[in-house]
């Protein structure tokens, strides 16, 4: 098929497929950076159990393959008496496996404080979640923007995970797969998607960018 | 009156090692109500590391240091009361880098003391205009002097109401020409009556506004007395070394 045909007879539907991809995307993404957060604070935290845990989080979920991951959640869970949604797995995976990488990205960011700002809220009498909340969080994040953009892009690509199951509306991968079952789409089919991914990814970097000039600490 | 001679800081027979160094030998030490005690001595002389165990920045080995007559609390909620109420202004300013002049100074009054944002704004600003940096309120630390930092830094110590100060050499890591308006500030404070504890190597400082000074060396108290004692008749020949080592530094400049 051409890109005309393609277009005319799956336009609307590459339109829905695109946006289902924004809203996994964002959701993720939103996800990723709660759950990434408290994986962080257990990580810095003085009760040892806790910072073990976060250490063994991050490893756990930086080093399975997002597939396995879903495939767990949908096939695996059930057995133990827990179901959810397709939607909700695809959800669920495209958050821990980013939410790894977030901490990842908000520890090297904690860096970049010189210890003696540290030292200074002690010194002030602030106890460690008035630290982590009024000094350390809100640098390491303001100096983790850009890591934090490619993230946002490797989370959109992890979405295409829904592909793998019968979601509802598709994303961009899923989409390509219904159509070439349908009519003939070829690589065209693909590269529809393919575009509008790159598209995404633009516009991620380009707002990643200005929100790092915005933000980004005097120092 | 009585409340005059009050210990603020005391330390009793304070021992710390960093590894093999023994960096705090046997330290015994008081500071009164208002009194004003300046410690110098060649660098590696544990005086900075003094300065900060009182408030629990560094741990200690062994001995007592007290506060207000009570025990340094070793961590937890009561360690934190207990640093707020003690003032601390350190060598390399450590103004927080991503909040203005003005959050820096409102932010710990607000947490910790649970102060009121217009009350905490008031205070800082007050306080700003009386280290002279008020005009520098909106900006962020990089923004401003080394010297209107550190006087900001002041500030932000003052913010809390401390009941005794601490000076990790406040001037050392600044430019010439800005250690007057630091000193004049750190005077000014002297004046009014705050109980200080400042390490330092401004021998002028020193002799013109302690009430005290400790020679410290190899991790030991070595002399201590009066400014106009110390400095016109040291007792010891380490001390009667280092002042003139100091002096021969001034003439050459």
């Amino acid at each position: 098929m051409t890109l005309s045909q393609l277009l005319t007879q799956y336009g609307d539907r590459y339109l829905q497929a695109l946006f289902t991809t924004w809203q996994l995307t964002f959701f993720s993404f939103l996800g990723a950076l709660a759950v990434g957060i408290l994986v962080t604070v257990f990580r810095v935290s003085p009760i040892r159990p806790l910072r073990l845990f976060g250490d063994f989080y991050v490893q756990i979920f930086r080093n399975i393959p997002g597939a396995a991951l879903l495939i767990l959640l949908v096939y695996a869970l059930p057995y133990l008496k827990i179901t959810f949604p397709y939607d909700a797995c695809v959800l669920i995976a495209t958050i821990l496996i980013p939410s790894a990488f977030c901490s990842e990205h908000l520890m090297s960011g904690m860096n970049t404080i010189s210890p003696g700002q540290i030292e200074a809220a002690r010194a002030l009498g602030m106890n460690f979640f008035q630290l982590i909340r009024r000094i350390v969080i809100p640098q390491s994040l303001r100096s983790a923007v850009l890591p934090m953009t490619n993230l946002m892009v490797a989370t959109m690509l992890t979405t295409s995970l829904g592909s793998q199951v019968p979601l509802r509306p598709m994303e961009l991968t899923g989409i390509v797969s219904y159509i070439n079952t349908r009519s003939a789409g070829g690589v065209m089919a693909f590269a529809i998607s393919a575009a509008l991914y790159c598209m995404t990814g633009l516009l991620i970097g380009a707002a990643g960018s200005w929100l790092d000039r915005k933000v980004r600490i005097l120092r | 009156m009585t409340e005059n001679n009050q210990p603020v800081i005391e330390l009793r027979q304070v021992n710390k090692h960093f590894g093999d160094l023994h960096v705090l030998q046997d330290i015994s030490l008081t500071v009164k109500k208002g009194e004003v005690v300046v410690i110098i001595g060649p660098s590696g002389s544990g005086k900075s590391t003094l300065c900060r165990a009182i408030n629990r920045l560094e741990t200690i080995d062994s001995g007592e240091i007290l506060f207000e007559g009570e025990p340094l609390p070793r961590e937890g909620k009561e360690l934190a009361q207990m640093r707020a109420k003690i003032g601390m202004v350190f060598q390399s300013f450590n103004l927080f880098a991503h909040r203005t002049i003005l959050d820096n100074i409102t932010l710990a009054p607000c947490d910790v003391m649970k102060a009121s944002k217009k009350n905490a704004r008031q205070e800082a600003m007050r306080l700003l205009e009386r280290v002279g940096v008020a005009d520098q309120a909106g900006k962020v630390p990089a923004q401003l002097s080394g010297g209107q930092q550190q006087r900001a830094a002041i500030a932000r110590a003052l913010a809390m109401h401390p009941k005794a100060m601490l000076f990790d050499e406040p001037t050392s890591a600044l430019d010439p020409e800005m250690i007057g308006e630091v000193l004049n500030v750190m005077t000014e404070l002297a004046q009014d009556g705050m109980t200080m504890l400042v390490v330092t190597h401004e021998m002028n400082f020193a002799r013109r506004v302690a009430d005290r000074v400790i020679f410290m060396d190899g991790g030991r108290i070595v002399e201590e007395n009066t400014p106009e004692a110390f400095f016109s008749n040291p007792k010891t020949q380490r001390a009667k070394g280092f002042l003139s080592s100091v002096r021969m530094q001034d003439r050459e400049l």
